[in-house]
């Protein structure tokens, strides 16, 4: 019987809560990585492609190097602080615009489908099932290496990545709309399908896709830091964090901090927006506002 | 009887499901008319296609076959600029308030809506005829400005109701507007749907499964049985003189002061399945008074006690009273 | 008999719209015949290209063109160093898998067994420390922790090689690269999955009738919570071959995905394109045979599947 009851207990506590601490952490992390996206630039001592080639590798503070670079310089004396600024910047930047591209694309789409029915919707399923069953990064190198690079294209690919998600949860809470709810009783008032989907049904589905974007977020972070590191994302003389960490490795052995630094800092963006994105969804569960 | 019927419905067939062993005869051959502010009560069983029909009139859905004319022309097909510019003329009031309204919006930006849509005018011209809307409704200023999940749900309806309202149509269809709502709220909400209608002249049909909200608002009332109209007249005539014995089942099991009626027809047979049709009379697999032209011919409708109460009857020339055939199912 | 039918249309439709897909990019990339023919080739072949893949016909011709030049086989010519794209492909395949395969035997293993032990034991410490493990594992991208491994292991320790492909011992760190993802995702799922099962009646009722906790896990939950997570297969597969991009570029493992980053970054088109359609057929393949692990666990859909 109090077998039963712990049981009963355990099972309570679903969906789980993660300790707050981490979370506040976690925030308090992605508002700095923000901060810094937005004004680094400005913060930046030297400038990032500034070489100085009498200052190479030198390390960190506390490591034996100098206030002069606190984070130590690269293989060419560049400012590893500069450059990991400018790195945020770019992979915020890129991250962010993916998401919200990726976001806009796919709840269209879904919204298209939804309205459209008939051919459209069974193409635009097809294209969803497509894309779910693609490794996102196979398709995303065969796009780079068909049409090539550039910083437009890179964000546009990386805007691909996740549409089918809110795709599926566009199209699924429209039609039920439409059929039971609301937007069938507007439509009825005589409104434009434009007024239904923006007006009315956007609204409705926008905290659901709220929480998609913080899950696409991370994933598109790791994808871009992923192919920046392999050489094919963000080019020189501009950089991001995947690809300060490409840089980084021929000097593993020597220069570690190099590498560290910059996949220290990816790895706790992508942690903590998971976190984030984890703690907001159980918090939607909870409200109902789904 | 010179005036062009505000609706005329004609032959009018809806089927779902497109295999022919499971489609559903939701609507089967109704004709209707409605005049300029008459309400006309639509009884029935659920299932038996009533709502199918509200939408049919309204033009939300095509027929499959049949037509339905407002105001002596056609209706424009559903989704072109056309029918919903139509949508002025013709509003519906749905079952369930909650989910007919947008749970993030005021009710007063709801109200308002139709009249944003259909552009009324300006808008001072526009908060007027919502403050009036809601005051025609019993709603107050202050609770036009709460969202719907904040008011009751009478209240959901009355704000339903209001924005229904909003363009003056001539036509209102209520698709079981009070089966929602707990008995005290329905009958205010009754009397409020029977005082518009005198205030404003707008014509309703009523869909509803209860008798007694029907007999409280209609005008004529029109029975429903898988998908056909088998009787047809004047609330009073039909509700206390009912001469279809499907109708008859179904007034005898309302519940009156006493309780249940001792005498009321119990119904045997299977229960109806639109899927399996059978030749004749569709109800007379369970009708207690069937005879053998009952499961050959389908009935035509024949006027009864006045011209304008109408029975799908064989029985009807020769059939006893109300009360014979009672008792011979008793 | 419907449902195998439904599947396989689904399968076309994917190879189809893949096919599409390298058409609409190649065409994207501008003239094909320099794609993929190189830039200093002759221009009477340049010609012959054009001509033998219809060129200078209408888009959709073209199309029909492609489409049955692929589906008869011929994927081109790779463009470094000359060969059929389809053997460049071929023989970097069994490399690949000598990576992937352990990796996914160990991740399910380790996976598994650490979502089942921290559903035995819900919102206790170790039940925590294991969920934050799975998402660090899950969120700490693969090349991060594969330097990170090469760091410890190859250069500070000195005891394992940090690439190349010369010994079994360089194949240690790349395998337990890629499995940590893999086995992130599959603890995570294991936990989720078995929790749900936990929460039903069947499962209650057999705890109320007294049935020991964990043999109540072992012989009600388990089971069930397997259906589940038999559909995860394709994602496992995708996670893999994505991580096996990444890793083996790390370790330098001359499998697949540094073959695929290599054409990549020449432009080596047929081989991307002959890679693209590999991965595809790969993908299928897992959701397939997903799909066909899920009627077997399922008793209903076993039932319902021998008449339907």
């Amino acid at each position: 019987m109090s077998d039963a009851v712990k049981q009963e207990e355990r099972l309570g506590m679903e969906p789980r809560r993660l300790p707050s601490a981490s979370i506040c952490c976690a925030i308090g992390w992605l508002g700095l990585l923000l901060a810094l996206g937005l004004f680094g630039r400005w913060l930046a001592p030297y400038d990032h492609t500034a070489i100085d080639l009498l200052d190479r590798l030198t390390p960190p503070v506390g490591f034996g190097g100098s206030f002069a670079h606190p984070l130590g310089t690269d293989e060419l004396g560049r400012d590893l602080l500069s450059r990991l600024l400018v790195s945020i910047q770019m992979s915020v930047l890129i991250a962010c615009g993916a998401t919200l591209l990726g976001a806009i694309l796919g709840t269209l789409l879904g919204f298209l489908a939804a309205h459209a029915r008939g051919t459209v919707e069974q193409a635009i399923l097809a294209l969803v099932d497509f894309q779910a069953t693609m490794p996102f990064l196979i398709l995303a190198l065969a796009i780079l290496a068909f049409i090539g690079n550039s910083l437009v294209i890179f964000m546009g690919l990386l805007a691909l990545h996740g549409w089918e998600r809110y795709a599926r949860i566009a199209r699924g809470l429209a039609l039920s709309a439409n059929t039971q709810g609301y937007a069938g009783a507007v439509w009825q008032l005589g409104a434009s399908p434009a007024r239904i989907y923006l007006v009315h049904i956007l609204p409705n589905v926008m905290a659901t896709l709220i929480v998609s974007m913080t899950i696409a977020f991370p994933e598109i972070v790791l994808v871009e830091s992923g192919l920046s590191f392999l050489g094919l994302g963000v080019q020189p003389p501009a950089t991001s964090l995947g690809s300060m960490v490409g840089n980084g490795r021929d000097y593993l052995a020597t220069a570690p901090w190099i590498l560290i630094i910059p996949a220290a800092t990816i790895s706790l963006m992508a942690l903590s927006v998971s976190l984030v994105g984890d703690w907001l969804r159980d918090r939607f569960e909870r409200t109902g506002l789904r | 009887m010179t005036a062009v019927p505000l609706v005329e419905a004609r032959d009018l067939v809806k089927t779902y499901g497109s295999r022919r062993q499971h489609a559903v005869r939701a609507v089967n051959g109704v004709t209707l008319k409605l005049m300029r502010g008459e309400t006309l009560g639509l009884a029935g069983e659920s299932g038996c296609g009533k709502s199918t029909l509200g939408r049919l009139l309204l033009g939300l859905e095509a027929a499959d076959s049949g037509s339905v004319d407002f105001n002596g022309s056609p209706l424009a097909p559903a989704g072109t600029a056309e029918w919903r510019r139509s949508r002025a003329r013709m509003q519906m009031v749905f079952q369930d308030p909650l989910s007919a309204l947008d749970r993030l919006l005021p009710i007063a930006t709801q109200v308002r809506e139709p009249l944003v849509i259909h552009k009324f005018g300006s808008q001072a011209q526009m908060d007027e005829r919502v403050a009036d809307l809601l005051n025609a409704v019993g709603l107050t200023a202050a609770q036009g400005r709460r969202l719907p999940g904040e008011l009751s749900g009478g209240q959901r309806q009355r704000a339903v109701l209001a924005r229904a309202l909003a363009t003056s149509p001539d036509l209102l269809v209520c698709d079981e507007p009070t089966s929602a709502l707990d008995m005290l709220v329905q009958a205010q909400v009754l009397d409020l749907f029977a005082e518009i209608q005198s205030a404003s002249g707008v014509a309703i049909l009523f869909i509803s499964h209860d008798l007694r909200a029907l007999r409280r608002v209609s005008d004529r009332v029109a029975v429903m049985y898988l998908g056909s109209i088998v009787e047809e007249g004047p609330a009073r005539q039909v509700l206390e003189a009912p001469r279809h014995p499907y109708t008859q089942a179904l007034i005898s099991s309302v519940p009156g002061v006493h309780g249940l009626n001792p005498h009321r027809i119990l119904l045997g047979g299977e229960p109806p399945s639109p899927t399996q049709r059978r030749p004749g009379c569709a109800f007379h697999p369970r009708c207690a008074s069937a005879v053998q032209a009952c499961g050959q011919t389908v009935p035509a409708f024949r006027p009864a006690s006045s011209p304008s109460h109408r029975v799908a009857c064989h029985l009807l020339p020769t059939g006893g009273t109300p009360a014979a055939i009672a008792r011979t199912v008793a | 008999m419907r449902f195998v039918v439904a599947r396989l249309a689904r399968a076309l439709m994917t190879i189809l719209i893949v096919v599409s897909f390298a058409f609409v990019v190649l065409r994207l990339s501008g003239d094909p015949a320099l794609a993929i023919l190189t830039n200093e080739a002759p221009p009477e072949a340049l010609l012959a290209f054009r001509q033998s893949w219809g060129l200078d016909q209408p888009v959709l011709v073209q199309y029909l063109t492609y489409l049955r030049t692929i589906l008869g086989g011929d994927l081109g010519v790779s463009m470094r160093d000359g060969r059929d794209a389809f053997t460049v492909v071929a023989e970097r395949i069994p490399i690949t898998l000598a990576i992937t395969i352990p990796a996914l035997v160990i991740s399910i293993a380790i996976g598994v067994t650490a979502g089942i032990c921290a559903a035995f034991n819900p919102n206790s410490r170790l039940d925590r420390g294991i969920m934050l493990g799975a998402v660090a594992g899950f969120t700490v991208p693969s090349f991060v922790l594969g330097l990170l491994l090469v760091l410890v292991f190859s250069v500070w320790l000195g005891i394992l090689p940090s690439g190349g492909a010369q010994h079994w011992t360089n194949a240690i760190l790349p395998i337990v690269t890629l499995g940590v993802g893999s086995a992130a995702t599959l603890a995570r799922y294991t936990r989720a999955a078995l929790l749900e099962v936990l929460d039903r009646p069947y499962v209650r009722t057999a705890s109320a009738k007294g049935v020991p906790w964990r043999l109540t896990i072992l012989s009600h939950a388990l089971p069930n919570a397997a259906i589940p997570m038999v559909t995860i297969l394709g994602f496992l597969v995708g996670q893999l071959i994505a991580g096996a991009v990444v890793v083996e570029n790390v370790f330098s493992w001359p499998g697949v995905g540094r073959l695929l980053v290599a054409s990549v970054a020449s432009r080596d088109l047929a081989v991307v394109q002959c890679l693209l359609f590999f991965v595809a057929a790969t993908m299928i393949a897992a959701n397939i045979v997903a799909d066909i692990l899920y009627g077997l666990f399922d008793p209903r859909l076993r039932a319902s599947g021998g008449d339907a």
